[in-house]
């Protein structure tokens, strides 16, 4: 059987065995908030966290990036992707990612892979192995992932954890890079006996008995389609600081910008992307000066518009995974389940 | 295209922002060979006043020589820049504007204070036409640099139009305004400084001056939500950015409701 036992204790060994192989990425206190970070050892990892403020969505779309190097006099441009050594460093191992991130992470692969082809973007995640933890119930009092159905990916990971007992792990893999990595370690893992599967499926029908949906997402498009003028756009666009935090906590926000820095030699440069946000003031100006989303109000709608309508129409995916993030990190205390609910109450 | 030439100025203020130049360390030499500094009292000797391609003018005003000695200079630059937020935006000493400022002479001066006339602190565009404005308190001299690198390729570099709260997220710092109710004035300030303050766990105080639209009822409700009172609210707000006109028109409505003794300055003569 492919998949393999692993007890809490022998957690950390595993964690400290990939080390050795790979590039490690888990949940530490860096900054005193918990954030992905490169790991030179297990202790740092912060095990049974809540999420770290930055999903998964950093690592392959990084707040800052390089795209390419210019001659304004020559005309020569060359990719920074060709210029790193992104593609031949060792695999990174993400390890201990919320099922709401990879289903999160799943969306910006449809975006960056399927429907715009983005090679910074796919450069780094096909470099990246993921194992995954099951939740086995709502990890804070902001999560709403049932409402959103993420809490169960079928893709988007490699190995899965899964706590059947007390301090007994299943590991289970969904990709061949996880088997790969079972297979490397075999003195961290048992074989897991016919009792052991049988209380994996309890376990997973338990999970689902844990969850409740807090909003309904069936017929959510069209709703909020008909309240394009609810008066309760206009009250929450008033509370609001246009601060932008909810856009790059999000694990489904990927909207960035794109500017040039000049040398001094005023010949050579360098081309740069960065996170931007739709709540910003020039974020929908395009050339010519026009702004399509001048006004708060319709900025502060089209984030729910993008989540709720665009992206579930347009690629069959949920736009939001119900992490709470955006909740969490608000400085205004604004609630997007609330925001939702109250323009769907609105007559 | 022979090297531009260029001033840099100061009125009232630190010299900070002078400072903060000559401290391009690196790419002073660089910065050098593109254009010829002719006004550089800090710097150097042998300073001619003008004409200058471009004038970078450090400081606010402060009395009605200052005013003469900038419009004068302003008919001899081509271009005109307000580095710094006393240049931009009044500064520190614009605090005196909501004061009694016979008091504070006083306490300065003694029983000569009636020998240093004053008028309202200004900004310099409220006495000549601004070109541009390099912000931070110190200047931030890499915008300073680019800026200098646009105008030689014939551009000019945007201002970011961003909350400080950007780039604090990006570089995934833990919010102090969330989590520890310091108040923190991120959501309304420019980016541009990569958020320098949050990433030392302190709060932003403003220097780079207000965005564009700048929540500020929301903040200071917010502010005040987390246990500042009124007047720490005000006096938060006053640091660097007593005259920008976004601060101003929200302080006096809010003292108009809270605070009637509290009341905006008056100028000796004007
Ligand atoms: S909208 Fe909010 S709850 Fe939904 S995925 Fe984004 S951060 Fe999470
Ligand atoms: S985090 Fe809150 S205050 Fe900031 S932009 Fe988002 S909804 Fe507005
Ligand atoms: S610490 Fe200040 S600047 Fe940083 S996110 Fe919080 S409010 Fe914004
Ligand atoms: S964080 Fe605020 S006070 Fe600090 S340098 Fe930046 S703008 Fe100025």
């Amino acid at each position: 059987m492919v998949s393999k036992l692993i007890s809490r204790k022998k957690i950390p060994e595993l964690v400290d065995a990939m080390i050795g192989d790979f590039i490690v990425v888990a949940t530490t206190n860096k900054n005193n908030v918990p954030t992905l970070t490169e790991i030179s050892s297990s202790d740092e990892v912060l095990f049974d966290t809540e999420l770290p403020m930055i999903s998964i969505k950093k690592l392959f779309h990084p707040a800052k990036q390089d795209l390419f190097k210019f001659n304004r006099t020559t005309g020569v441009i060359k990719s920074c992707l060709e210029e790193s050594d992104i593609g031949v460093e060792k695999k990174i191992v993400v390890f201990g990612v919320r099922p709401c991130d990879i289903t999160g992470n799943n969306v910006l692969d449809e975006i960056f892979k399927e429907y715009f082809r983005d090679e910074f973007y796919n450069t780094l995640r096909e470099r990246a192995l993921i194992i995954g933890i099951n939740c086995l119930q709502p990890c804070y009092e902001n999560c709403f992932c049932e409402s959103m159905n993420s809490n169960d990916p079928k893709s988007g990971y490699d190995l899965m954890l899964t706590e059947i007992a007390k301090d007994n792990f299943i590991i289970v893999p969904n990709t061949d890079g996880g088997k790969r990595i079972l297979r490397l370690y075999p003195d961290l893992f048992q074989e897991p006996t016919d009792e052991d599967f049988e209380k994996y499926v309890r376990t997973l029908e338990l999970k689902k008995n844990s969850f409740k949906k807090d909003i309904l997402v069936e017929g959510l498009p069209s709703e909020l389609e008909d309240k394009f003028e609810s008066r309760a756009w206009k009250k929450y666009t008033k509370e609001c600081l246009f601060c932008g935090s909810c856009t790059f906590v999000c694990p489904t926000c990927y909207c960035f910008n794109v500017k040039d820095k000049i040398s001094i030699d005023l010949k050579t440069g360098i081309r740069q992307r960065e996170w931007d946000s739709c709540y910003y003031p020039e974020f929908a100006s395009v050339a010519g000066g026009h702004d399509f989303r001048h006004e708060k109000e319709r900025r502060f709608r089209y984030r729910y518009l993008h989540k709720f309508i665009d992206i579930p129409r347009r690629y069959n995916v949920e736009g939001c995974v119900g992490c709470g993030r955006c909740i969490t990190y608000c400085p205004a205390d604004i609630d997007v389940r609330d925001v939702v609910e109250d323009v769907r109450g609105e007559m | 295209m022979s090297k531009p030439k260029i001033g840099i100025v100061g009125f009232t203020g630190c010299a900070g922002c002078q400072l903060s130049i000559l401290d391009l360390e690196d790419e002073l030499l660089d910065l050098l060979s593109l254009v010829d500094i002719i006004d550089f009292r800090m710097a150097m000797s042998g300073n001619k006043k003008g004409p200058y391609d471009i004038l970078f003018v450090e400081g606010s005003i402060v009395n009605t020589k200052q005013e003469e000695e900038l419009k004068e200079l302003r008919t001899k630059a081509k271009v005109l820049v307000a580095i710094g937020s006393c240049a931009c935006f009044g500064g520190v000493q614009a605090i005196r504007n909501y004061r009694n400022d016979r008091v504070i002479r006083e306490a300065q001066y003694g029983k000569d204070a009636d020998k240093f006339p004053v008028i309202k602190v200004k900004p310099i565009n409220k006495v000549v036409d601004v070109d541009h404005y390099i912000l931070e308190c110190p200047v931030n001299k890499y915008e300073f640099l680019d800026f200098v690198k646009y105008f030689l390729i014939g551009g000019k570099p945007k201002l970011p139009n961003l909350p400080v709260c950007h780039q604090c997220k990006a570089k995934e710092n833990r919010c102090i305004f969330l989590e520890d109710n310091i108040i923190c004035m991120g959501p309304i300030i420019q980016a541009g400084c990569d958020a320098l303050c949050p990433s030392y766990g302190l709060p932003c105080d403003g220097c780079r001056g207000s965005t564009l639209e700048a929540a500020y009822q929301q903040q200071v409700d917010l502010m005040v939500k987390k246990g500042a009172s009124v007047s720490d609210v005000t006096r938060f707000l006053l640091k660097y950015n007593g005259e920008d006109p976004q601060v101003k028109e929200f302080l006096f409505k809010a003292w108009m409701e809270h605070d009637k003794n509290l009341k905006y300055g008056e100028d000796d003569k004007e």
